[in-house]
């Protein structure tokens, strides 16, 4: 029996996937026909194809294709602002999609399975918001009593009137004036301490985040926000220590330790497959290394967090998760303020302030955010209608 | 055997382009119309259910937090097919540290008819194939992409995917025949 040359074996392969022209498949037709091996090739090529056939595809699971709404929603931009002429691509439609994303969101976000355990994560949102707050001792939302003191240090001012402001951008969407009417939410962005954090990029940038807006929305994380053994663990100098550390920030963000926290038993972590692959892991092996690190894991407080269910959902929180990966918060993390706003109350009442929560959780607001002008303009406004008010 | 949804690049251009301008209904079509066969090539690939829906998740995250650096004269399917691949043969990557890939699957099927009897003879073979040939097997017969198509999924040349293709399907029949000796 002749051995198949290259050029006709692949003209074999090649008819299989339908790649041949109409001469070049006369051509295996006629090989077929005289060659046995040909015929041999042909017969066990068609049928492994035939047994590829045969195979089912498989459903993508439900609850995979939940997340990946939620990850079309996370991602989703804010449209081009409201503008002055012209077709408006409507801002309200896309907060109304923003506001039913984050119903769904909320209402499958108590079925996550998944537990992680992302320590510093959280404190990192702390920062964010607490670093308008640090120094600010009497009321949080008395417009002009209290400065905001020098607790801003290691973030960057905004400049402030570099540029014209976009002529397409308006204030007066209705949802803006709805905000200016709310005694609570006018009273926040009268403050002095709002006003000056909204000319810090970082901040701004942040309340435009839809994720952030997302989280801000969920109740686990405003719960975790009141409960007292996390509070402590912000204010416990080994955590404040280890959470600036760049190898523990790396662990939490690290899959294989995020999977490992993901366990039901995680608690029995030593057990876990995945814990082996995270042995393995330099940055892991770096950090237990570490006394700080050790003398958290020895931390009673820490432990009483970690078995906190508020604290639990909020980790299985892929949008909690995401907004951590953010550069946002990395940037933030990495601040000098970090450590002093982890411990500070003013900041924790601003967290569970509702009217924070509607400021936050509206899309004009969000929106106006991401300009330094603009929300120079809008304080302004705030301002102003103060002043007008009887 | 056509898994994969219908190409149609105007389409996909179209509702990245919407998604971008902030039209949540268009990444949910995107969702829609490339999560099962995503799903698949990685379950294909890495032959365990976990790691595809792992997979699956990381690909859409990745692709949608990256759709503005989405180049549209390139297609959207190449895009995130190769994303797909990536992120398996990275699984892989990873999971080779700690378990050895002996053979083992673990997809189910419904029942243990002759069905699920061909989805663990093919799951074994293909899982013994190296995973740059599993790749081209797994779009080829899977996806029901051309040889141009997976050259730029796998950004390969054609004679490339030609050689591996064919390479792997002898090393499969060679397997699935001495499976059923």
């Amino acid at each position: 029996m002749n051995m198949l040359t290259p050029y006709q074996q692949e003209l074999i392969h090649r008819e299989i996937d339908g790649a041949n022209t109409p001469e070049q498949s006369a051509e295996v037709r006629k090989l077929v026909e005289t060659h046995p091996e040909a015929h041999a090739l042909m017969s066990s090529l068609r049928d492994l194809d035939s047994l590829f056939r045969q195979l089912p595809e498989h459903e993508t699971p439900a609850h995979v294709r939940d997340d990946l709404k939620h990850t079309v929603l996370l991602n989703l931009k804010a449209p081009q602002y409201e503008r002055v002429q012209g077709a408006t691509p409507s801002i309200t439609r896309w907060a109304s999609e923003q506001w039913n994303g984050v119903i769904n969101f909320m209402g499958e976000f108590m079925l996550t399975k998944k537990v992680l355990i992302i320590g510093t994560t959280a404190v990192a949102v702390i920062a964010i918001i607490g670093q308008a707050v640090v120094g600010y001792q009497p009321s949080v939302f008395d417009a002009g009593t209290v400065g905001a003191g020098d607790g801003m240090s290691g973030v960057q001012q905004a400049g402030r009137y570099k540029g014209k402001i976009d002529e397409t951008v308006t204030l007066s969407s209705p949802e803006i004036q709805a905000l200016f009417q709310d005694d609570q939410v006018l009273k926040l962005i009268q403050s002095e301490v709002f006003r000056n954090t909204m000319r810090n990029d970082t901040f701004r940038n942040l309340l435009a985040s839809d994720v952030f807006a997302q989280l801000m929305a969920a109740p686990s994380f405003q719960e975790l926000m009141r409960n007292s053994s996390y509070q402590q663990l912000m204010a416990d100098a080994n955590y404040q220590e280890l959470s600036r550390r760049a190898e523990f920030q790396a662990l939490m963000a690290n899959a294989n330790y995020q999977a490992m926290m993901a366990d039901a038993n995680v608690r029995n972590l030593f057990a876990n497959a995945n814990y082996s692959q995270l042995m393995k892991n330099d940055t892991y092996r770096n950090l237990t290394a570490n006394e700080t690190f050790r003398n958290l894991m020895a931390n009673q407080t820490f432990r009483n967090l970690m078995k906190n269910d508020s604290y639990l959902r909020l980790m299985a929180n892929d949008t909690f998760r995401q907004t951590m990966a953010k550069d946002t918060y990395l940037k933030l993390a990495a601040n000098d303020t970090y450590r002093v706003v982890a411990a500070n109350e003013t900041y924790l009442k601003v967290m569970s302030n509702d009217a924070f929560r509607r400021l936050e959780a509206s899309a004009s607001f969000r929106a106006i955010s991401r300009n330094s002008q603009l929300a120079d303009t809008f304080l302004a406004d705030a301002m102003r209608v103060a002043r007008v008010a009887p | 055997m056509d898994k994969s949804p219908a190409v149609n690049d105007e389409l996909d251009r179209s509702l990245v382009q919407r998604y971008l301008n902030g039209e949540r209904t268009a990444g949910d079509e995107l969702v829609n119309r490339f999560h099962r066969s995503v799903y698949n090539v990685a379950l294909r690939m890495l032959g365990n259910v976990q790691d595809a829906e792992d997979v699956t998740q990381t690909t859409f995250g990745n692709a949608f937090a990256s759709l503005e650096s989405y180049d549209p004269k390139y297609r959207f399917f190449s895009w995130i097919y190769r994303m797909t691949v990536n992120e398996s043969l990275n699984t892989l990557k990873r999971r080779k540290d700690v378990v050895s890939l002996d053979g083992s699957f673990d997809v189910a099927t419904p029942d243990a008819s002759s069905e699920s009897d061909a989805e663990e003879r093919v799951g074994r073979a293909l899982l013994e194939l190296k995973p740059e040939d599993r790749a081209v097997v797994v779009l080829r017969h899977f996806v029901s992409f051309s040889y141009e198509e997976i050259s730029d999924v796998l950004d390969v040349p054609v004679k490339t995917v030609k050689s591996r293709l064919f390479t792997a399907r002898e090393r499969l029949r060679d397997s699935l025949v001495a499976a059923s000796a």
